[in-house]
């Protein structure tokens, strides 16, 4: 048994969400941490559960959550298997003036503005630890309210957001 | 030409669509509308059962014996969660089951309204998907969706939860090119194969092994795979074992067929898998019911693994050589690589493995009697459902199965009570065939409130109880394992005789061995629903057994010298 994460990406909806994590339980698999967050793509929630689990059994987990209806990718890693990618989110205070500034500092970051409104903004910045890191290095200047960080995660490559997810406001928001 | 329907009418012109022309039900306040609804669509036959549990098993046996998903429908609360057994049943054994569901109008969900419960929290672990629809503007869609997922790779149970006030609403509805027909021979089936060099490297593994069997299982029956298994293993030469699941996916009239294997398979079948050096294994799971103690299962064997679920491939054992995809598929695939072989000092092995058992029933009535009666008396063309038990296994290995798909049973969850009901779908599917339900006297009990249903339905099943005034199996186990301790086994039973007289049904009971064939014969010549109890051994046993935690290397042939504790 080795410390194994657990990723799942599901529809964000109570049903994929239950069927997910019930799978997960009843592989009795003794759990010791559970996150939830926005997905690497609007409209869906990342499971980041972390568990002691035989590899062999974590990779039919793996196969199990896939076949769910609702869930769009699940992976397990032993917890130290290289290359970590972490999800961070971060808040930051409202932009005003310096939207378009913002927008272009998250690109850079290779994040993700999932939000932005009068009460402040939230980004999300996926990478390895240095890669993030970096990226909320490079946004300090608009104000970094609270961090939060996924733990490590497996998640596709390409795991940039789909058609439909744009964020809340655009640039003429700012305008 | 847009017409004002309401969701009730939007699912009735739904299922429809789906090709849906039977619902198994029990009406109730939240499905009320849908009740209203359904004389206007004389094309939807409902089937008023007697328990919801009931209405799930039928629908379940039904897409068993079509091919084409099984429908139920209940009311909310104490409806739904009567289902639920029904939809445990379905998903255990990959059968497409669409079970429709009432619920309490939207405003009042999470309010502890009278018979409202989460069926959908509560089905979770046994549906392949669930869906409360929350507008009638999505009613259609969620329905046409549950039949693609019944049906779409591995089969198995859906649930639709439609609230009141949904079946209520009204909206101009526009027919539009429909769902299409949801069937698991066609629209559901994966077309994807393994790489040809896979492929390539099974034909090497086969080629070269010195003792190959083909194992098949339920795969085999939900793919149609008939032809191509046959030709696989004709082309091989390869012995033939068929799960209890799998029975009826080979003809056991076929040379090349073994026999069942596991738990309470025959110690040639279990023998071959040991000595085994290669197992061919086509749509199975490796339950633990076939392998025994997984360490000591096929330990000289490379395990080819032909399965559909990805997810089930190395879960229970070990595999050389993973082959997703459909059955039928990666058997047509493998056809086309294999060359030609034939083994025959394995074969001749395998004979020296073979053992011959007496067994002494109570007034000669055989299990092996029986069972020889139901297929000369229906012509070999009867579907058989059992029950579960000790009958099940006897029906298992008795009865000569030669048409596909012919046997029916509760396999993965082992659900008592299964057989009538199922019958009565089976019955459905396969009009003017014979159809038996055999079950011990305990598992019948569990649903015979279901003859009022054959009766006011017109369904002509023919029903078998095996009665040994006992729960069979479990006695057997307590025999076996527990110092004879019969402990709430004995069961009482009414006269069933006098109780199917009760139903306006024929009813026989047959005492003795010479009462067999000319009772069979004349309860298959019935016109309607006919009840035959057969007073059988109290204390026969399932032979040979491989105890709880064995190997398939160690099988119990005969009456244990001194009974022993077990552990569980």
């Amino acid at each position: 048994m080795i410390p194994t994460t657990i990723s799942i990406v599901v529809d964000e909806a109570m049903i994929p969400l239950d069927r997910a994590l019930g799978v997960v339980r009843r592989r009795n698999l003794r759990i010791t941490s559970l996150t939830l967050s926005p997905g690497p793509v609007k409209g869906t929630t990342l499971i980041v559960a972390q568990a002691a689990a035989d590899p062999a059994d974590a990779q039919r987990l793996a196969a199990q959550l896939r076949k769910l209806v609702g869930v769009r990718e699940a992976a397990v890693n032993p917890v130290d298997a290289p290359p970590g990618r972490q999800l961070a989110l971060a808040r930051l205070r409202p932009a005003g003036e310096r939207g378009r500034a913002l927008l272009a500092a998250v690109e850079l970051a290779g994040g993700t503005l999932l939000e932005a409104g009068p009460e402040g903004c939230v980004v999300q910045v996926i990478g390895t630890v240095p890669e993030v890191r970096r990226g909320l290095t490079s946004l300090e200047s608009f104000g970094i309210l609270d961090t939060a960080w996924s733990g490590p995660v497996a998640l596709a490559a390409q795991a940039a957001p789909a058609e439909d997810a744009v964020p809340t406001s655009t640039e003429d928001d700012w305008s | 030409m847009p017409e004002l329907l309401t969701g009730a009418q939007i699912l009735c012109r739904a299922l429809l669509d789906q090709g849906v022309d039977t619902v198994f039900g029990y009406p109730g306040g939240a499905i009320m509308p849908l009740y209203h609804a359904l004389p206007e669509f004389p094309g939807l036959r409902h089937v008023l059962v007697r328990h919801e549990q009931a209405a799930a098993h039928a629908a379940d046996g039904f897409a068993r014996a079509s091919g084409r998903p099984g429908v139920c429908v209940a009311t909310s609360g104490p409806g739904a969660t009567n289902l639920v057994t029904g939809l445990a049943t379905a998903s255990m054994d990959s059968s497409p089951v669409v079970a429709i569901t009432g619920q309490v109008p939207r405003a009042m969900l999470g309010r502890d309204a009278f018979q409202e419960t989460d069926i959908i929290g509560i089905t979770l672990p046994i549906t392949k998907h669930s869906v409360m629809v929350q507008d009638i503007s999505e009613l259609a869609d969620r329905v046409h969706e549950a039949f693609a997922i019944a049906t779409e790779g591995r089969p198995g149970p859906v649930l639709i939860d439609v609230p009141k006030d949904v079946q209520n609403q009204k909206m101009e509805w526009v027919a539009g090119p429909g769902g299409g027909r949801a069937d698991r021979r066609t629209g559901g089936r994966s077309r994807d194969l393994p790489p040809r060099a896979a492929l390539l490297e099974a034909a090497r593994l086969i080629a070269e092994a010195k003792r190959p069997l083909m194992m098949v299982g339920h795969g085999v029956i939900l793919s149609d795979a008939y032809d191509e298994v046959r030709a696989l293993a004709e082309r091989t030469g390869m012995p033939v074992i068929t799960t209890l699941l799998g029975i009826s996916g080979f003809s056991e009239a076929h040379p090349l067929h073994l026999g069942m294997p596991g738990m309470h398979g025959e110690v040639h079948v279990n023998r071959a898998i040991q000595q085994a050096d290669l197992i061919l294994a086509i749509g199975l799971r490796f339950d633990d019911r076939v392998t025994g103690n997984t360490a000591g299962f096929a330990p000289r064997a490379k395990i080819i693994h032909v399965e559909l679920d990805p997810a089930e491939i190395g879960k229970n054992v070990p595999v050389a050589l993973a082959l997703p995809g459909d059955a039928r598929a990666v058997s047509r695939a493998l056809l086309g690589v294999v060359r030609p072989r034939w083994c025959e000092g394995w074969w001749q092995e395998i004979e020296g493995f073979r053992r011959s058992r007496e067994e002494t029933f109570r007034g000669g009535i055989t299990p092996s009697g029986i069972l020889r009666s139901i297929h000369q008396a229906s012509g070999g063309q009867a579907s058989i459902v059992s029950d579960v038990g000790q009958h099940q296994m006897w029906v298992a290995k008795l009865y000569p199965y030669r048409e596909p798909n012919t046997h029916i049973t509760s396999g993965g969850l082992g659900t008592m009570g299964f057989a009538v009901p199922a019958a009565m779908g089976v019955q459905l599917a396969r009009p003017g065939r014979p159809v038996w339900a055999i079950s011990g006297d305990g598992g019948f009990q569990m649903n015979l409130q279901e003859i009022a249903t054959m009766v006011q339905e017109q369904i002509p099943v023919k029903m078998a109880v095996f009665n040994n005034g006992y729960l069979g199996m479990v006695r057997q186990w307590q025999q076996f394992f527990h110092g004879r301790r019969y402990s709430a086994t004995p069961i009482w039973s009414p006269d069933y005789v006098k109780l199917a007289d009760a139903y306006g049904i024929a009813g026989y009971r047959v005492e003795e061995a010479g009462q067999i064939e000319d009772v069979v014969a004349r309860a298959s010549a019935e016109p309607g629903p006919t009840l035959v109890e057969f007073l059988i051994e109290q204390e026969a046993n399932v032979f040979p057994m491989v105890p709880p935690g064995g190997s398939l290397s160690e099988s119990i042939e005969g009456e244990p010298a001194a009974a022993a504790e077990v552990a569980s």
